[in-house]
């Protein structure tokens, strides 16, 4: 269908809208799934102070 | 039933008559930010024509949200809310009451305030005319809505701002139709749909308001 | 309940209500709709890159949709779910189920988000603008403020009880409202526009075009879950920190 990899990224000259938007996307994901695994993280580690006392 | 209404509307409209100048400096506020949009847009009356109507509708979403602490926060503070919900009557009745008296003393002033306003923005006299019928048909609505927010955010930190954040995006509709009706009749077409719709947000607003108040007040109080 | 009860239930759905039950189970579920995003997006994809045609109209661009269109569909279905959840936690008590509508928030807004940039995006080469107040996209946009408007009234209210509550109402408001702001919308964007009739958004679609757009909607909807999922584990070990099997997880000194 693409007659080379240069027709697929220039996308008939609407390659910079069309990447921006799919790359959006990809930061979208990778940020929501980064924080995500970051705070999945907190919340498993061992709090080593205030075992007794409320934070 | 009906004692029990009127004197929950009773009470709230003679603190507000004490309260006069809290009740102006709505009425002010409304009046102040419709003046700033011809200050930010130039005076050329046929753009103002244009906007006017819809500049109106947004003066008057701010101004019945910046009045909602009286509704509810001011009888919370000293303790009387509490009291009011305990008395036995039903709670959605008691907010009928207080959101009625809270439209009396800043709903309906905003309606006969915007008959000027209308004249400084060279509206027309049916557009103006609409414009009066729309807020009357509508601040209901934005009464009810607000009620909601100030019900959700009693006593939180984040006031004012927070519950504007959270009660604009409902009043959308109130404030396309009522807008859209002004245009409509400027336009020359029937305003009718529009001022019915409107009514029809209003009377659903009333139906099912109260009772999503009278439960945030019961989580608030908690 | 007692031993009896339990046996006489081989699956009570209240069971996932206890939170270390839900912890187990979503940590086992979650990896599984992650692998079945990953495999429909790259099937969608594919399907959208290599095996669907130009468009007449709009050239190549009109590309975005395939993930425009599922961003858009799910902060829409997002929120209904997440209204539905916080009824369940209204009604029945229940915190998970007041978790499970927090979870959902941050997913349903960032898809709003996604559904505008990209929306932008396609607008400006297709229609010229990268931004003409179209009915979707105004909705979308409240939507968008609907769901902060959720975050930050639970973010401002310390107990987490009365946060969990009074931002469940507040969906729940707001799920009555969508349609009436939808159809208000529409309406106000007919009126200015005269009787002029919008020109087709889509494109007339050729089969491999929306079988991609619906595998990609899938992909979304599959990524959306095991996000919420997640997210709603992670909710729980913050929330139940101070209980003995949260203690027991995670170790050491706590």
């Amino acid at each position: 269908m693409w007659s080379s990899w240069g027709d697929f990224w220039d996308m008939g000259g609407y390659g910079g809208y069309i990447w921006s938007a799919y790359g959006a996307v990809a930061l979208a994901v990778a940020m929501e799934l980064l924080f995500l695994r970051r705070r999945l993280r907190q919340a498993l580690r061992p709090r080593r102070a205030a075992r007794r006392r409320s934070s | 039933m009906n004692s029990a209404l009127l004197a929950v509307v009773r009470r709230d409209l003679l603190l507000a008559l004490r309260q006069r100048g809290d009740v102006l400096n709505v009425l002010l506020f409304f009046v102040v930010v419709v003046s700033m949009v011809p200050l930010g847009v130039g005076p050329e009356l046929g753009v103002l024509r244009l906007i006017g109507p819809g500049t109106v509708w947004v003066a008057a979403l701010l101004a019945s949200i910046v009045s909602l602490p009286r509704l509810f926060a001011q009888d919370h503070a000293d303790g009387s809310l509490e009291q009011i919900l305990l008395s036995g009557q039903p709670a959605a009745l008691i907010v009928i009451g207080k959101i009625l008296a809270h439209w009396l003393v800043t709903g309906a002033p905003i309606t006969v305030a915007a008959i000027p306003i209308a004249l400084m923005f060279d509206v027309g006299y049916a557009p103006g005319r609409t414009l009066v019928l729309s807020l009357l048909l509508g601040t209901p609505a934005l009464s009810l809505l607000g009620a909601i927010g100030a019900a959700l955010t009693l006593g939180l930190r984040g006031g004012g701002v927070l519950v504007t954040l959270l009660v604009l995006p409902l009043t959308v509709p109130v404030l396309i139709f009522g807008a859209g009706a002004v245009s409509a009749t400027a336009g020359g077409l029937s305003a009718g749909p529009s001022l019915l719709l409107l009514g029809g947000l209003s009377l659903g607003a009333a139906a099912l308001a109260p009772w999503a108040i009278a439960l945030a007040l019961r989580i608030s109080l908690e | 309940m007692s031993e009896t009860a339990m046996a006489h239930q081989r699956f009570h759905f209240f069971r996932y209500a206890a939170p270390p039950e839900f912890y187990r189970l979503a940590g086992r579920a979650a990896p599984w709709f992650a692998a079945l995003a990953v495999l429909l997006g790259l099937g969608g994809l594919y399907l959208g890159f290599f095996l669907a045609p130009v468009d007449a109209q709009q050239g190549q661009v009109y590309r975005i949709m395939f993930v425009h269109v599922p961003a858009a569909w799910m902060a829409m279905f997002l929120y209904l779910v997440m209204a539905f959840w916080a009824a369940l936690g209204l009604i029945f008590n229940t915190r998970m189920s007041a978790v499970m509508a927090c979870a959902l928030a941050p997913s349903g807004a960032l898809m709003a988000l996604l559904a505008l940039l990209t929306g932008a995006l396609w607008g400006r080469p297709a229609w010229g603008t990268y931004w003409d107040w179209d009915a979707r996209m105004t909705s979308t946009l409240i939507l968008l403020f609907l769901y902060m408007g959720f975050m930050a009234l639970h973010s401002a209210i310390d107990d987490t009880r009365r946060a969990d509550r009074a931002a469940g109402v507040l969906a729940l408001v707001g799920v009555v409202n969508v349609p009436i702001i939808y159809f208000s919308v529409q309406w106000w964007n007919s009126l200015h526009q005269g009787s002029s009739i919008t020109l087709g958004r889509a494109p007339s679609m050729a089969t491999p075009m929306l079988m991609a757009m619906l595998v990609m909607s899938l992909a979304a909807w599959m990524y959306c879950i095991a996000v919420a999922l997640t997210r709603a584990r992670a909710i729980v070990l913050e929330r139940e920190r101070d209980s003995d099997w949260v203690r027991a997880l995670v170790g050491g000194d706590a």
